[in-house]
């Protein structure tokens, strides 16, 4: 009679192993990559720190050698500016336009799928038809935007040719791509609940009082959420510096990771390299968890209150 | 029979992954022999631009050389055309080839990185030092002696030298180049009642007034007499026209002599001047884009490497029905006219199994059979007579004009601009930051190199501390 009980659990005992298995092997494809490509060169990356390697014969060690560059490479500041610059003026704008046209798209108009997809559209653009795009708009003489001014009687300046503002041009063309971030906005939008609306609305409160009280409270985990992948994928700005100003003029847009991809594969200077880009893991991760500390302050989770 | 499970499907899934990782982790395997090659090259998709293509050896050959060959289209044809030719000479080797699309010395590195890269590697001349001082790639003077002096005497003038060899040894073998002119457009000559073509063996002095006389508004049309370009490598021989070198020597330099007022004095004038104070020539603000361009018939004359003449004439031309051109050497200084000649050509992997093999090849690409099929491809071949006599009158009558022996005349004193494993740091982030500032008329040419000097000079102590250790 107790042989029951005994072979239940070893039933359960299976199923649950077998259960285990499963959801091992449906997470195995990301897993293995994650190993491959993601984690194995992390992990050989800090090896790196103290090797010298021109990835084309076999490294060397360097000791301290690439910690030494690092406190003398007179780019590194320069570089930490620009994309310092970039992020904290840039991923302020990118959410306020974002939002704004989730606002302006949380409506109910005729042709709102239309409107939502032509503003999502820029940002599965390719990045080089975006640069290419970007160079005609901000053309001195013939660019859109610079045709725009004129109509004020304000004569354009050379965009990406001034030092002082090659990296606004910059700032200004990455608003091109806010799709994800207007997308995400406007599901955190739909998601407030319309009876806090009729209450507040029953109690006196107007749009604007609402709007305040009620749907920016509701909505802090999305502009948070946005706000940190904003300022991790603008630390990480690349594709337009290489391709539209390579970094000028004058190294005005030579941002961190360009920097940092010319010293391994055009300086041959793979352990450096490798510094370089764990320097920037640690002040990105110092921002998230800066973001993340003062979250509490102003970020409104419902489920942790009730 | 059993049925297929949700569970099993996905250990089927497991396994194969499972296999694919080891697969993908297993030695590299060397090139695909003869015969298998075929299956194992795709063709590329006529809808997407592939990043590598390739052709595959012949079937049955004794040995496969691997070659790569640079990215435009032309040079895949130019290359097959080769292949072929040297397939029907000989049966014992075949020519596998393989094109990179972009981002072309990465590609390379990570090539050799993972030990696949060619056994036959295209690079500039400029650029495959860093390679030869790492010993990757082997220099090939045992079959060089042993084939002269019959071979090669006319592709390896003083004038390559600087290009294709290193401490004694020659590394690279030229199989086409690009010595750089004056491309003069007919229009803007016309409209501003000059004489056209210019006079060949013209002056700095005479063209600085004709570059004046050229600029203004003719005929309605507002024009420019010369379209300055701020890049260092074009500017290097302009630096020089009058003796003035702004390194201590142009092959592994080890001193910067930017800030010498001799050299201050000529970056200011073609980089500054005639854009600031001559007015003589667009902005680049203006020339963004494509516009207020020699193509579109407002600028009057361009330096410009042949690879520049089908933008004037001919089906690819940028403007429809082409722009009437006809070229002109750099003018003289009191050292001469001098231009860039630049070499491009064949480096040997160190680790190639067949090095005889290889020369061979090198052989074939740099004889007359492999030099037409360059010529017929648009390249400019690999000596100065061969540019006269073989590529001269195939581009005069592609792209319509008569003064082709201007690039063979440059191809003889043609220069470069430095060679050195520092140049691309030295250019990215000191030299070109100092040159934007010039073009731009923010500083002057002495302002800007006195500080930027420092930064070069600082760049190339720390190269050498790093390579002699």
């Amino acid at each position: 009679m107790a042989a029951a009980p005994v072979s239940s659990t070893r039933r359960r005992k299976r199923f649950a192993n077998r259960e285990a298995v499963a959801g091992w092997l449906f997470a195995s494809p990301w897993l293995i990559g994650f190993v491959a490509f993601t984690m194995g060169p992390m992990i050989y990356s800090i090896l790196l720190l103290f090797l010298k390697w021109d990835l084309i014969t076999p490294p060397e060690w360097g000791g301290l050698a690439n910690f030494t560059r690092l406190v003398g490479d007179r780019r590194v500041p320069i570089a930490l500016y620009n994309t310092a610059y970039y992020t904290f003026i840039g991923v302020p704008v990118q959410l306020a336009v974002a939002f704004l046209l989730a606002l302006a798209l949380n409506v109910q108009i005729r042709g709102l799928a239309l409107y939502r997809t032509i503003y999502y559209l820029p940002s599965i653009t390719p990045a080089v038809a975006s640069a290419v795009i970007w160079l005609q708009i901000l053309h001195t003489d013939y660019g859109t935007l610079n045709e725009f001014l004129r109509n004020f009687g304000i004569a354009g300046p050379n965009w990406l040719y001034e030092p002082a503002l090659a990296k606004p041009a910059l700032i200004m063309m990455s608003v091109w791509g806010i799709g994800p971030q207007m997308i995400i906005f406007l599901a955190g939008l739909q998601g407030v609940p319309a009876v806090l609306k009729e209450a507040a609305t029953i109690d006196g409160a107007g749009e604007w009082s609402q709007f305040r009280h009620i749907t920016i409270p509701i909505i802090t985990p999305i502009i948070f959420f946005n706000l940190v992948v904003g300022i991790i994928g603008s630390f990480q700005v690349f594709t337009a510096a290489y391709i539209m100003t390579g970094g000028g003029p004058e190294n005005s847009t030579l941002f961190y990771v360009l920097y940092l991809w010319r010293n391994g594969f055009e300086y041959f200077r793979m352990g450096y390299a490798a510094l370089l880009a764990w320097v920037l893991f640690f002040i990105i991760s110092f921002f998230t968890v800066i973001q993340f500390g003062l979250a509490g302050r102003w970020v409104y989770y419902e489920a942790l209150r009730s | 029979m059993s049925h297929l499970t949700r569970r099993r499907m996905l250990l089927g899934f497991g396994a194969m992954a499972g296999a694919g990782v080891l697969a993908a982790c297993a030695a590299a395997t060397p090139a695909p022999a003869a015969g298998g090659a075929e299956e194992e090259a795709p063709a590329p998709a006529a809808t997407e631009v592939p990043e590598i293509v390739g052709r595959p050896a012949p079937a049955g050959v004794a040995k496969t050389i691997k070659l790569s060959v640079w990215g435009d289209i032309t040079d895949m044809q130019i290359y097959s055309g080769i292949a072929d030719d040297f397939h029907k000479e000989q049966d014992e080797i075949g020519v596998e080839l393989e094109q990179w699309i972009g981002s072309y010395y990465e590609k390379m590195q990570t090539q050799i990185a993972g030990g696949v890269e060619p056994d036959l590697i295209y690079v500039q001349g400029w650029r495959w030092q860093p390679f030869a001082e790492r010993n990757v790639i082997r220099s090939f003077n045992e079959f060089i002696d042993a084939d002269l002096p019959d071979y090669m005497t006319d592709v390896w003038s003083d004038a390559a030298r600087p290009q294709t060899d290193m401490d004694g040894k020659t590394y690279m073998a030229v199989s086409d180049g690009g010595a750089m002119v004056m491309v003069c457009a007919r229009e803007p000559f016309e409209r501003a009642g000059l004489d056209f073509p210019p006079d060949p063996n013209w002056t700095i002095e005479e063209f600085t007034e004709t570059v004046q006389a050229l600029t203004g508004t003719f005929d309605g049309v507002e024009q420019w007499g010369f379209q300055a370009q701020g890049g260092y490598e074009r500017l290097a021989p302009f630096i020089r026209l009058n003796g003035a070198l702004e390194w201590d020597q142009i092959v592994n330099p080890r001193k910067a002599n930017f800030d010498d007022p001799a050299v201050t004095k000529e970056i200011q004038l073609w980089v500054g001047d005639f854009v600031n104070e001559y007015k003589a020539s667009p902005t680049p603000a203006m020339m963004q884009g494509g516009a207020n361009t020699i193509q579109t018939g407002n600028v009057a004359i361009i330096y410009e490497g042949p690879w520049f003449l089908a933008r004037m004439w001919g089906p690819s031309a940028a403007r429809e029905g082409g722009t009437p051109f006809e070229v002109a050497p750099v003018p003289r200084g009191s050292a001469g006219s001098i231009c860039n000649g630049f070499r491009h050509g064949h480096a040997m992997s160190a680790r190639t199994p067949e090095p005889a093999a290889c020369w061979e090849l090198l052989k074939f690409i740099g004889s007359d059979v492999g030099q037409r099929h360059v010529s017929l491809g648009g390249r400019q071949p690999n000596s100065g007579r061969r540019i006269e006599e073989m590529w001269g009158p195939i581009v005069e009558e592609s792209y319509n004009f008569t003064t082709s022996s201007a690039f063979a005349s440059g191809w003889d004193t043609g220069t470069v601009h430095v060679i050195s494993g520092a140049e691309l740091q030295m250019n990215n982030e000191a030299i070109g930051p100092a040159l934007d500032s010039v073009i731009n008329g923010r500083r002057t040419a002495e302002e800007a190199f006195a500080e930027a000097n420092l930064d070069i000079q600082a760049m190339l102590d720390d190269y050498w501390s790093e390579l002699e250790g």
